[in-house]
């Protein structure tokens, strides 16, 4: 099923297994190149700059090429324009294919590019055709649902076809919503459930994403199953976050003769949206698992946004100040706790995180949020603009 | 640690007993490292603190507690400066190894801090009056020399960009792109001026050796800005006869910066200077094709982007093999 060549792709595999090995200098030069000899690899995968290029370049060239056949064949264009669409992404996954197999692209932007391109022409052709066919789409929710379904399916072949780990993350997203469509549309208590459901869809999906993330039938799929962890995580909390679960409400109920939606039972939401993003974070460090420490972490900051959102307990400059001090105070803590390992954790770095073409990520993190300077060149200082060169807010 | 993985390895005798037993003896303490996660707690400490002082006494200016505040924030600058002074390693042309990640934020801190105390001067008691250029005059002297003096590429940024506010420019590739494409000509011309500024403070860092590793600050700023203004000039003057040699500079400046980004296997600013030339060049091709306004021209257009980037594509290629070789 999948299209890439698969001896490659193991020996790939072998070779991002070691590579760490390389870089803490366990293993030698000389060997790794040995290693690299004994299992090639043959894909065309460039660097992340390159990839850029040729991902923004292949856009170019669909776009044009897409206008030019269209230019060329109006008449034809005018008359079936739900079939041109089709045509059109026929064309590109056909080129996509072309690609992969006889030039062995594999992730290097050209073949991200016509990924997503043939997968949206597909969707606009599929919307297209059903809609003027006019096949049995009495309301507008049996065509979304139809809409959604289709995404879904075609989305699962291409990520399982192409490995594509963001296309597998699409996928799962589609799938949840073909999941809370269904269950309006076809559940009488339907409304009530969704988070409930949401929870149990995404659970499923963590457990087999976190199970099967080395089992040898799998081993192609393991950065799709990274970013399937990720994105179930998020969507299982998310689901019982408490605005998230307002909000939702008020969509789909609004005002009701008992006044503006209320979450119910908040015995349960409130103590989920707090909870959970430390239940995370405590399992990460538990288990050493980074995906559950990051997306912890990040949770973290969420449910704090949430609470304040609710409550006002400090008003928020003395929020950020406290939080400040103590994140800044712990984290100092932290580092000097473990600045020699303790039970396993270190503070320092295993291996020189830099991207190709030894460019400091850090730098250019603080370059691109530090520096949002006010705006307007008179009067610097007057007026909201009090951060001075940097303090702004969003990072 | 897929130790199977390194014992076939080893029976295949790709990998040396030695290795499989450095191997064995790492699997067995397998470390965990929250690098990267403190840093990110620390940078977000630091975000929120100044953040927080920052309104905290915009807040509360004309009442008796901001004095206070004041006084917190002088304090936190004063304690961070000791702190960073006590921990430091000794200045040095080359690159200084900043003693712990904590450090760099502390500076950051510190640096932070001292712009919003000078802020908060200048705002209250007017202490360079009205001369808003000595205002922020001197905080970019001092936060040059910090960054010089402490080697932070962070403080480096923060002072590249108050340099910007003191030509009258604000600089951050989003702010110019969301109004300096079409915002008034008076700017062009400092916005072109610092882009070359940087990037003749690059060039210089390199040649002479001092604090080489700023190079790619300066540059990553000096390019971008350089390339905007040449872009924004040729649109403000649009309809006169001679616009073109604006984007004629582009193809110059373009070279020379291809040169050296060749010359120092720098993807990133190849890709960057690469790009920049085709946007001129096909603003050149699409404004005489506009001219000839037919179908032909049409067709000719779509032909030539489909064209030039596949061209593209193949030279981006061949480039990636070429730096990989050298």
């Amino acid at each position: 099923m999948i299209i890439y060549n698969k001896t490659w792709l193991t020996n790939l595999d072998i070779q991002d297994q070691i590579r760490p090995s390389l870089a803490a200098g366990e293993l030698t030069k000389e060997e790794f190149k040995n290693i690299e000899k004994a299992y090639p690899v043959g894909f065309y995968s460039p660097n992340i700059f390159v990839r850029s290029g040729l991902f923004l370049l292949t856009c170019v060239i669909a776009l044009f090429g897409g206008c030019l056949l269209t230019y060329l064949a109006w008449d034809l264009v005018t008359a079936h324009s739900g079939a041109w669409v089709l045509f059109l992404g026929l064309i590109s996954y056909i080129a996509l294919e072309v690609i992969v197999k006889t030039k062995h692209h594999f992730r290097s932007g050209t073949d991200d590019a016509l990924i997503w391109i043939s997968g949206g022409l597909f969707c606009v052709a599929f919307t297209w055709l059903t809609f003027t066919m006019d096949w049995d789409f009495r309301t507008t929710m049996n065509t979304t649902i139809s809409m959604v379904a289709f995404t879904f399916i075609l989305s699962l072949f291409l990520a399982i076809r192409f490995a594509d780990s963001l296309m597998s993350l699409f996928c799962f997203l589609t799938a949840l919503l073909l999941a809370v469509l269904l269950a309006i549309d076809h559940l009488s208590f339907g409304k009530e459930i969704l988070p409930f459901l949401v929870m149990l869809l995404s659970a499923l999906v963590y457990y087999f994403s976190w199970s099967k993330s080395s089992h040898l039938k799998f081993i192609h799929y393991q950065h799709c199953l990274r970013f399937l962890q990720t994105g179930s995580l998020l969507t299982l909390y998310l689901a019982g976050n408490y605005y998230v679960v307002q909000e939702l409400g008020n969509e789909l109920y609004g005002y009701t003769t008992i006044g503006p939606y209320k979450v119910p039972y908040p015995i349960f939401f409130w103590p989920w949206t707090i909870m959970v993003p430390f239940i995370y974070t405590g399992l990460g460090l538990y288990k050493k698992n980074v995906i559950l420490l990051r997306t912890g972490l990040i949770l973290i900051a969420i449910a704090a946004v949430t609470f304040k959102n609710y409550y006002h307990v400090l008003p928020i400059e003395s929020t950020l100040v406290l939080i400040g001090l103590i994140t800044l105070g712990g984290s100092y803590w932290a580092i000097r706790y473990l600045k020699t390992p303790k039970k396993g954790f270190t503070s320092e770095e295993l291996s020189e995180d830099t991207i190709p073409g030894g460019i400091n990520v850090e730098s250019l993190i603080i370059a691109t949020t530090q520096l949002d300077t006010p705006s307007g060149t008179e009067n610097r200082f007057g007026g909201g603009d009090f951060g001075g060169g940097g303090s702004s807010s969003n990072f | 640690m897929n130790i199977d993985l390194y014992k076939k390895l080893n029976a295949e005798g790709l990998i040396s007993a030695k290795t499989l037993e450095n191997v064995f003896e790492k699997d067995k303490n397998p470390l965990f490292s929250l690098h990267w996660e403190l840093k990110t707690l620390l940078y977000l400490g630091v975000t929120l603190l100044s953040t927080g002082l920052g309104v905290l006494i915009y807040k509360n200016i004309d009442t008796i507690g901001h004095q206070f505040i004041l006084l917190f924030i002088a304090a936190i600058c004063v304690g961070s400066f000791f702190y960073c002074v006590k921990n430091r390693n000794p200045f040095s042309r080359e690159k200084v190894k900043s003693p712990s990640s904590f450090y760099d934020y502390i500076l950051l801190l510190g640096c932070l801090s001292l712009l919003s105390f000078l802020g908060y001067l200048q705002f209250q008691y007017h202490v360079f009056g009205d001369n808003y250029g000595l205002a922020t005059f001197i905080p970019m002297l001092i936060l040059f020399y910090v960054a010089y003096e402490f080697d932070h590429i962070g403080v480096l940024s923060m002072g590249i960009t108050n340099l910007a506010i003191w030509l009258g420019a604000t600089i951050t590739p989003f702010t110019i792109l969301s109004n300096g494409l079409y915002s008034s000509d008076p700017l062009i011309v400092p916005y072109l001026f610092l882009g070359l500024l940087l990037l003749t403070a690059a060039y210089l860092s390199e040649r002479y050796n001092f604090k080489k590793h700023f190079k790619f600050t300066y540059q990553n700023f000096g390019v971008n800005i350089s390339f905007i203004a040449l872009f924004t000039g040729y649109f403000s003057f649009y309809e006169h006869p001679l616009s073109f040699l604006w984007l004629i500079t582009v193809l110059i400046l373009a070279f020379i910066l291809y040169q050296d980004a060749l010359k120092n296997k720098s993807f990133y600013f190849l890709l960057l200077v690469i790009l920049y030339a085709y946007a001129a060049i096909s603003t050149l091709v699409v404004r005489v094709l506009f001219n000839m306004d037919s179908e032909a021209a049409f067709v000719m257009g779509l032909l030539y982007f489909i064209g030039s980037a596949i061209g593209l594509i193949i030279a981006l290629i061949q480039l990636n093999k070429k730096i990989k070789e050298i």
